[in-house]
């Protein structure tokens, strides 16, 4: 297994790297971060968005040669929280077509589902999908693009570990909850959008992180803003090794992409 | 020689004099503007496709080209075209005729509700039908597509109360209309989304009095919540796409266009701070030969555009307000246009002009 992705990965490595501690039985696992990569100054051509021969020398280096069997693909992610997790300056929502029960804002500016959905795959599309497509032609096995966590819910644990988005959360606050998982939702869509023209599939999380409001539940909060902890890196890697062996048994595991 | 009310009049009254310039560009039939324009003024813009031409260059020209519907600014600027916002001054999309216009405003003061509020589509999404094309692909649903027509109706309302010249530009004589209470549509049902009944819709082709009537009436109600908004009323130079009458397009077009320039005449004519401004003649005129028009005999080429803004800036522009509008003689007399740097820029916009008459001939 591999698995291949910016920040997001941090969750998959420490749960594998506890699993293993631990003693579990789990399938061996390579974690490659492009992030580490990107921000080290001994790789400086290596980009966070990887061409296709640097991703194969990233790959055949963290796997002594071997290519993956299957790859999960937790890759860049904060698009949307970009976009989202601060209280824009012209507060804004939007009525997304499968809630439409979560009534936007009032006194916000109204803005069409699909124009905010033409912005974020304009965006995801000049990060995510040169990585994905030289993923799919890399490997031999199956590709799962692996969605960013749901939001963190809690205002005060934002403001408490703001990460880089500090300055920015100080001087405008932070979005409604409700606006950032319409948004966390409209991203997931993309993504998926994204990863069917890419003939790969995007991996639906486990629904046991989700609180009721289809947020991060809170044993699942890193201190940051957006990320999961290593209890959320282990349930998406337990979920992860399900999916393989169940493959594996289904015979699926060399031929998953031709049929998605 | 006796002397006459012709003996004292300036050469712009005499054809062969007006004619006698070195450049075709020189040619003016504006002669002198009705009001200036400085760097603040609020212009807006509503029309045909045509107005969207003057939308653009008084963009690049630096002017305060008033938009209350802007789109959100975290939206893409490509997004944000391709659902036509900043394609005029508010997001409504074409307005082809002065009866649109004159409705666009009493259904923003709630003084008119059309009874064909939504259009289902086959997909099951939802159209305007007073601004079909709007979006790429529809809305969700009723309660998306009147969520977003209370916001775009607040921001045309505040377009009429605080512009300070609204530049029009009329298009079309003909129409289609509900039968059940009159509501005029900008393209007929059934072209850009909607299904056409014959019993709910029916065809209209605007005389004179009707077009005069409607400016009139909208002049008259949107200065009584803004005074001293001024106007400007253009024709479009650009042909009709098709007829709905059984004759050729040509003397179709030939009658919507005199209808639209005596309406505008008389109406000018009749209300204080109401200018004619000439991109009509400019376009269509002997003068230019045919030469403003491109290939297809109806888009007009950025040369005709930039004459006419040329123009523009001279008459109603205030001295070292504006930059000057690239002179395009070369491809005015029929030389090969190469373009570079600013002109490039103006064609590549000039061309994404979005006109919904267009899918009448799809």
């Amino acid at each position: 297994m591999l698995a291949i992705g910016h920040s997001h990965l941090q969750a998959w490595r420490r749960a594998a790297e506890r699993l293993v501690r631990q003693g579990d039985d789990v399938p061996a696992i390579t974690c490659v971060s492009l992030q580490e990569k990107a921000d080290d100054p001994a790789a400086k051509s290596v980009s966070a968005v990887p061409s296709g021969d640097e991703l194969a020398a990233l790959i055949d280096a963290a796997m002594s040669g071997e290519r993956p069997t299957v790859t999960f693909a937790p890759l860049l992610g904060n698009e949307y929280n970009a976009m989202v997790l601060a209280r824009h300056p012209v507060p804004f929502d939007f009525i997304l077509s499968e809630r439409p029960d979560l009534i936007p804002e009032e006194g916000c500016e109204l803005v069409p589902e699909g124009a905010l959905i033409g912005t974020l795959r304009a965006r995801i599309s000049r990060s995510v999908v040169p990585i994905i497509t030289a993923l799919a032609e890399i490997t031999q096995g199956p590709v799962f693009l692996v969605p960013p966590p749901p939001p963190v819910p809690d205002e005060e644990h934002i403001k408490a570990y703001p990460s880089k988005f500090g300055a920015r959360l100080q001087r405008l606050g932070v979005s409604p909850v409700q606006l950032r998982v319409k948004m966390w939702l409209l991203n997931r869509r993309v993504l998926a959008d994204i990863a069917r023209e890419a003939k790969i599939e995007l991996m639906p999380l486990p629904p046991e992180i989700f609180d009721s409001q289809g947020c991060l539940l809170k044993r699942y909060w890193n201190r940051d803003p957006t990320h999961g902890n290593v209890a959320y890196g282990e349930v998406l890697l337990m979920d992860a090794v399900r999916r393989v062996r169940e493959m594996s048994r289904a015979g699926e595991m060399n031929n998953v992409r031709d049929t998605v | 020689m006796s002397v006459t009310p012709y003996s004292s009049l300036p050469n712009h009254c005499f054809w062969r004099r007006a004619h006698r310039v070195d450049r075709l560009i020189d040619v003016d039939p504006v002669v002198r503007g009705l009001f200036k324009i400085a760097k603040q003024t609020k212009v807006a813009t509503a029309g045909s496709c045509f107005a969207q031409h003057i939308s653009n260059r008084l963009q690049q020209a630096g002017f305060n080209y008033f938009i209350t519907e802007a789109g959100h600014p975290l939206i893409d600027s490509d997004v944000k075209r391709a659902y036509n916002y900043g394609v005029f001054s508010a997001r409504f999309g074409n307005i082809y005729t002065a009866a649109q216009l004159r409705q666009l405003m009493d259904r923003a003061y709630g003084a008119f509700t059309p009874i064909e509020g939504a259009w289902e589509g086959e997909d099951g999404r939802f159209y305007d039908p007073f601004r079909p094309a709007i979006q790429p692909d529809g809305f969700n649903s009723l309660d998306d597509l009147e969520s977003d027509r209370k916001q775009h109706f607040a921001a045309v309302r505040r377009l009429f109360e605080e512009a300070e010249v609204m530049v029009f530009t009329l298009g079309l004589t003909e129409a289609w209309r509900s039968r059940q209470d009159g509501a005029v549509f900008p393209l007929c049902p059934g072209v850009a989304a909607g299904t056409f009944s014959g019993e709910r819709h029916e065809f209209v082709n605007y005389s004179v009095d009707e077009v005069v009537s409607d400016l009139s009436a909208f002049i008259t109600a949107t200065r009584l919540r803004n005074p001293s908004l001024k106007f400007m009323l253009t024709v479009s130079p650009v042909p009709l796409m098709a007829t709905a009458v059984d004759s050729s397009v040509i003397t179709s077009t030939a009658y919507s266009k005199a209808v639209l320039r005596v309406a505008a005449e008389q109406v000018s004519k009749s209300f204080e701070d109401v200018a004619y401004f000439p991109s009509y003649e400019v376009i269509t005129g002997p003068a230019a030969r045919g030469r403003y028009y491109a290939e297809d005999l109806r888009e007009v080429r950025p040369a005709g555009v930039s004459h006419v803004m040329r123009l523009f800036m001279k008459h109603y522009v205030e001295a070292g307000t504006a930059r000057r509008e690239p002179e395009r003689a070369r491809e005015a007399q029929g030389a090969d246009s190469s373009t570079a740097g600013d002109e490039f820029s103006d064609i590549a916009k000039d061309l994404a002009v979005v006109c919904e008459e267009e899918m009448l001939d799809r």
